[in-house]
């Protein structure tokens, strides 16, 4: 189970509306897509690559500790007709996110959608365009 | 050496497709062009349905599953980037492909995995050919609709995402057409392999045409996998 800390907003916990990934690299067993949690930290990598684009996000947890999440989205071309660019993140941003945590509760998950700190949305879904 | 074999298969597309096809078998004939950029229609990605297994396909599928589950990439290939092949790559869900059609040869090249995939006109295999990802593929019209032959595939590559096995024996029929006035085209997919399956099987892919997309280079390095 994942544990919700401090650095966790709000743990929106979703029923989910036929979202399996259309396209899957591997299974996505490891998420929970049931689940929807939404967190707030720092970009410390941006990786803009294929298979699949990936965030290391740092959130602060309880007792001021650390967390490296790793937040896996999809391929760079679902993301460029979506409004990302390979510029669309870099370190040190304070980004919120919303995913789909690990299921067994390590730090991470499947990227839904990342909130800019001047409020722009960029979302990662699997819907065609 | 997946790096390698990507430039190989472009440069292979490339000179296909800029070659002057002078030799044009099919040259005075009339036939559709399926030239375009395509995006798949049916939500999500399609898997067969209605097959019978053999017992060595089952025990092809339950070992696939279990590799799939495991994320094991010695199963699921395309862990490691290697390309998902025909007919799974027919599948690409939300990544669209693009179709450059010449007299001589058909190109696809999809921006799931980057893939590109040779369908030339003609009747027979090549002879000598080694296994293949996409496999060997030949064409020819029966009236609008080009039919596509495909033998010559490893064997380690899926059916469809849920891991459906296929053997070498493997034989890949399909019948591809444009509809609504070319908005639409359409592939039906038979698969036909004795040793894992009892009798032969159909799928059928609508794409949606969508010229208005221009796909992206997607060279699979697999950077990185969950831990």
């Amino acid at each position: 189970m994942l544990k919700f800390r401090s650095g966790v907003l709000a743990a929106a916990i979703l029923p989910l509306i036929g979202a399996q990934p259309a396209v899957a690299h591997h299974s996505f067993a490891m998420f929970d897509l049931t689940k929807e949690v939404t967190v707030q930290g720092v970009v410390k990598q941006f990786t803009w690559a294929n298979p699949h684009v990936w965030i290391d996000v740092v959130v602060n947890g309880d007792n001021g500790q650390a967390q490296t999440w790793g937040l896996e989205s999809l391929a760079v071309g679902l993301l460029y007709r979506q409004g990302w660019t390979a510029d669309s993140l870099k370190p040190g941003d304070k980004i919120t996110v919303v995913v789909h945590p690990m299921r067994d509760g390590t730090f991470g998950g499947q990227l839904m959608r990342v909130t800019l700190a001047d409020g722009h949305v960029l979302n990662s879904t699997n819907a065609r365009q | 050496m997946i790096r390698h074999s990507h430039l190989h298969w472009a440069a292979a597309l490339a000179v296909a497709f800029f070659a002057a096809p002078s030799t044009a078998q099919n040259s005075g004939e009339q036939h559709p062009s399926l030239s375009g950029t395509w995006l798949q229609k049916t939500p999500g990605a399609q898997t067969f349905n209605g097959f019978e297994l053999t017992p060595a396909g089952e025990a092809a599928f339950e070992r696939n599953k279990k590799g799939i589950a495991a994320s094991d990439p010695d199963i699921d290939t395309a862990l490691r980037c290697e390309p998902q092949g025909v007919p799974r790559m027919l599948s690409p869900g939300p990544l669209p492909f693009v179709v450059m059609q010449t007299p001589t040869v058909i190109g696809v090249v999809s921006e799931a995995f980057a893939q590109p995939r040779l369908i030339w006109f003609g009747n027979e295999h090549r002879k000598g050919y080694w296994p293949t990802y996409m496999g060997d593929s030949v064409a020819h019209w029966d009236g609008n609709v080009l039919a596509i032959d495909t033998v010559n595939f490893v064997p380690t590559t899926f059916l469809d995402m849920r891991g459906l096995p296929h053997s070498d024996a493997l034989h890949v029929s399909e019948r591809m057409q444009l509809l609504d006035g070319g908005k639409t085209l359409q592939d039906q997919v038979t698969i036909d392999d004795p040793k894992y399956f009892k009798k032969p099987f159909t799928l059928t892919h609508q794409y949606a045409r969508r010229d208005d997309i221009k796909i992206v280079e997607t060279v699979c390095l697999n950077t990185r996998t969950h831990p």
